[in-house]
């Protein structure tokens, strides 16, 4: 906000709103009062906005934060999106099984929160970012570090809008309101993010570093507004409203006064959400057909199981969470077949790789991968109920994948083949 | 940072390559990063980031906020600092902005064009009047803290025994 009052370290212009830090020459050491080579950026600007508040301290405390909040954001969405497409070199566990739970729910919630604090690192450094367009400041460009950090700070500034907003949007299922899909543009959107991040970091160093460092300076006279505490404070509250106004979603306990949320972990059929419905999926028809079999492909022999048969094999019990990529998670009693058993019905053994097959066609979600550890685990089910009930068919009847931490969109639903082959 | 011209004893060290610790840090902050973006641009992700739905949602969103919201904010800021008696500024200040960032994060829900009949567990609260609420208890906390800063002005301060 302007017109906000609070300190200034030093008079005039803010020493880290003056000419640029190189990264090649001995000039970042403190400013000894030598004349200026550059001019100073715009003093008709800084004087469109009178705030005091705006500091390089205060810019740099929100940063801080900030890049710690997109770090958290950045190794979560990492884990999350290996997970779903490992490459040959990643491994993920099968325990404990409220791993991928708590990382992703660390990765919206964080993501939400850095929010404000992204919206008042803007507002402290936009008389700066108006001065970024202009053909005059281009100009102006002394070393390639000064390019670099020029465009690194515009690309870093998109980059922040356009994950923060396409995340709020993903999560609320507005899709459309994106036009393209939102799991891979997130994914490298996230990358451009915190390379420019890293750039920034690397080339402004010196200046956090001076100002988070310097003595602060009594104010010359009391504050009429929010100071720079006073704007740090209402920055956290705010984030801490807003985690606790979602984060229900998969905290159960606070999912009565979490308003905000856009899953309650209570709701659903059988009382747990669901991310697709049998009808969305158009199996309504086929996965209620009463010749249903599941086929099961070894490397020894094929067979088909009917309900029946699936219902008279040895059944396990286990309480697992549905991790949604979307933030929520609610746990839940599952009961089915174990997976190895079935593997090992038809030739496969603990090394085997599974790919589960869905009734539903033409989904990028309609089958997936189960690597030796999820496969091999006891709690890896072919579920044929939920809370001692069957199915519901928007909960995946006749049977559906449920193995421990794994993403919700790999819990494979309206199962109709099992392929079992070599990990290899 | 400035020039070293004129500063006594450092004329020899203009052109001299920095060999510290912390210059090394960020030399490996800036390759880092561009190799990041490098990664995205013209790895693995170079024919999703160049699709024209992307690059218009990009444009879009960064223009909505750098020109719509954030001067809107500003604004909005100059308003109060015009209006409101400097006793309740900082708090009203503090909770505009409070206010402005949980419609926004909210916003989407509140409209609901994410709700799908097929899914009733999707988006499944009143979120219209769940920001209310939270509103509501975010400018209830605002007004308590406003009497209590007036409470404190008008009780006189005893005297120091």
């Amino acid at each position: 906000m302007i017109g906000v009052s609070g300190r200034r370290d030093v008079a005039g212009v803010p020493p880290g709103w003056r000419g640029k830090p190189s990264l090649f020459r001995k000039t970042d050491l403190p400013d000894f009062g030598a004349p200026r080579t550059t001019p100073l950026p715009s003093l008709a600007l800084m004087k469109a906005f009178p705030s005091t508040l705006r500091s390089p301290r205060l810019t740099s405390q929100l940063g801080v934060w900030l890049g710690a909040m997109f770090g958290v954001c950045f190794l979560t969405g990492f884990l999350s999106h290996e997970i779903q497409h490992p490459a040959s070199w990643f491994w993920w566990p099968a325990t404990p099984v409220w791993l991928y739970r708590v990382t992703q729910g660390v990765h919206v919630a964080t993501g939400l929160a850095s929010i404000p604090l992204l919206a008042a690192k803007l507002w402290s450094v936009f008389p700066r970012l108006l001065n970024l367009p202009t053909v005059k400041k281009w100009t102006r460009v002394k070393d390639w570090a000064q390019l670099i950090e020029r465009i690194s700070v515009l690309v870093l500034v998109a980059a922040a809008i356009v994950q923060v907003t396409s995340g709020v949007l993903n999560i609320a299922r507005w899709y459309s309101a994106m036009g393209f899909f939102f799991t891979d543009l997130h994914y490298w959107t996230a990358w451009i993010a915190v390379g420019a991040l890293l750039v920034h970091v690397g080339v402004k160093l010196p200046v956090v570093r001076r100002a988070l460092s310097a003595p602060v300076r009594p104010l010359r006279k009391p504050p009429t507004g929010l100071t720079r505490r006073g704007l740090l404070g209402a920055v956290a509250a705010t984030s801490a409203v807003v985690t606790v106004a979602t984060v229900g979603e998969t905290l159960r306990p606070l999912a009565g006064v979490s308003v905000l949320a856009d899953r309650d972990p209570r709701v659903g059929p059988q009382g747990l959400p669901v991310n697709a419905s049998a009808t969305e999926a158009g199996v309504r028809t086929v996965a209620a057909d009463p010749d249903w079999r599941l086929e099961v492909v070894g490397p020894a022999r094929t067979v088909q199981l009917s309900m029946a048969e699936l219902a008279a094999m040895k059944q396990t019990t286990a309480t697992l969470p549905i991790s949604c990529v979307e933030g929520w998670s609610s746990a839940a009693s599952w009961t089915g077949v174990p997976l190895r058993d079935l593997v090992k019905m038809v030739g496969g053994d603990n090394g085997s790789q599974v790919t589960v097959v869905s009734l539903q066609q033409g989904s990028r979600y309609a089958s997936s991968v189960v690597d030796p550890p999820h496969a091999h685990h006891p709690h890896t089910l072919i579920a044929l109920r939920l809370r001692g009930e069957p199915l519901h068919i928007d909960h995946g009847y006749p049977c559906r994948l449920i193995a421990p931490d794994r993403p919700g969109v790999l819990q494979t639903k309206w199962l109709g083949r099992l392929v079992v082959g070599s990990a290899a | 940072m400035t020039s070293l011209k004129g500063v006594k004893g450092m004329k020899g060290l203009k052109n001299k390559p920095d060999m510290s610790g912390t210059a090394w840090a960020r030399r490996g902050f800036v390759l880092a990063g561009l190799a990041m973006i490098g990664f995205a641009l013209f790895g693995g992700g170079a024919a999703e980031l160049s699709t024209s739905p992307y690059l218009k949602f990009v444009v879009e969103v960064t223009l909505g906020v750098l020109v719509l919201v954030l001067p809107l904010s500003l604004a909005v800021g100059w308003l109060i600092g015009k209006v409101v008696p400097v006793l309740a500024r900082p708090i009203v200040q503090g909770t505009c902005l409070a206010t402005a960032l949980i419609v926004m994060i909210a916003l989407p829900s509140v409209l609901g064009f994410g709700r799908d009949a097929t899914l009733p567990s999707a988006l499944p609260r009143n979120y219209a009047t769940g920001l209310w609420t939270v509103l509501a208890v975010v400018w209830a906390g605002a007004a308590t803290l406003i009497v209590v800063r007036i409470v404190r002005r008008r009780t006189p301060k005893e005297p120091t025994k």
